[in-house]
């Protein structure tokens, strides 16, 4: 091997060390497609909201403790399509506090990001 | 009689233009395996993050008649942060025996499913005498399947780092 192609390969090396120092630093914090999110969420602009469809099926009317509970967008629109049944969670999210923890439906704001 | 004569004649001449090879000489394949991890950029709206790792199984087919044109045919997997599982089909051409660019298609499958085009630059440096370390950029873009938000495009920029094996 010449010492051009050496350098090549040397080259080569350095950019793999770089992508694997980037997978390393730099995790991605946003969903980008609906699967990033947990059953009963979909991905509305980075985040993972209640899914209205899956609302609509009981998919979070589980007295409150879906990961679909909270989440930083829960007081948009796609909140308020929770089913009346889960008046706990849209209590919660019309509230924007998820730091009480009243009804037990806030304890898992965490899980509402991707994982 | 001699009608069972011809018919036997007939079965056994079309047995023999079967099996003998024929005067004119035959296309050989080319078969090549490659093996890549690639990361980089994904986007869509107005999102921009690091993109998954992605680890790709490809093999790739080419006949010695145009040794420069090849199909590809690749397993896709997607290790971190999450994982998923597609395929990929794409034409490549080699410019020179050191470079060679590809367009074709990508899918996701499991757990959902996402489709787009794709496209990508190779560059290929020798190792040994079959043996190729192969680098380069690659771009999809994912338009199409029950995976993508509501009104979103998801676009990925990546670099590929890889061997390549003639078979």
């Amino acid at each position: 091997m010449s010492i051009f192609d050496r350098s090549k390969l040397l080259v080569a090396i350095a950019m793999g060390v770089a992508a694997l120092a980037v997978v390393r630093c730099a995790p991605p914090d946003a969903c980008l497609r609906i699967s990033d999110c947990g059953s009963g969420l979909t991905c509305v602009q980075g985040d993972c909201v209640p899914d209205p469809g899956a609302a609509g099926e009981g998919g979070v009317a589980e007295g409150g403790s879906s990961d679909a509970t909270v989440t930083e967008a829960s007081s948009s629109a796609e909140a308020s399509v929770v089913t009346p049944a889960d008046a706990s969670v849209t209590d919660a999210a019309d509230s924007g506090d998820s730091g009480d923890g009243g009804d037990g439906g806030t304890s898992e704001a965490s899980d509402a990001s991707p994982d | 009689m001699m009608r069972s004569k011809s018919w036997c004649s007939a079965l056994v001449l079309g047995a023999l233009a079967l099996v003998l090879p024929s005067t004119a000489s035959a296309q050989e394949y080319l078969p090549a395996a490659s093996a890549h991890v690639a990361t980089g950029l994904e986007g869509g709206g107005r999102i921009l993050q690091r993109s998954r790792t992605r680890l790709r199984i490809a093999g790739e087919l080419r006949i010695d008649e145009a040794p420069e044109n090849a199909i590809v045919a690749a397993g896709i997997f997607d290790i971190e942060p999450h994982s998923a599982f597609g395929g990929e089909l794409r034409y490549v051409r080699t410019l020179s025996p050191l470079v060679a660019v590809g367009a074709g298609g990508i899918g996701y499958f499991v757990p959902a499913l996402l489709f787009g085009p794709c496209a990508g630059v190779e560059v290929r440096i020798p190792i040994l005498k079959k043996t190729y370390l192969a680098v380069g950029p690659e771009v999809a873009v994912f338009a199409l399947g029950n995976d993508l938000p509501d009104r979103m495009v998801i676009w990925q920029a990546l670099f590929q780092v890889g061997f390549r094996v003639d078979l």
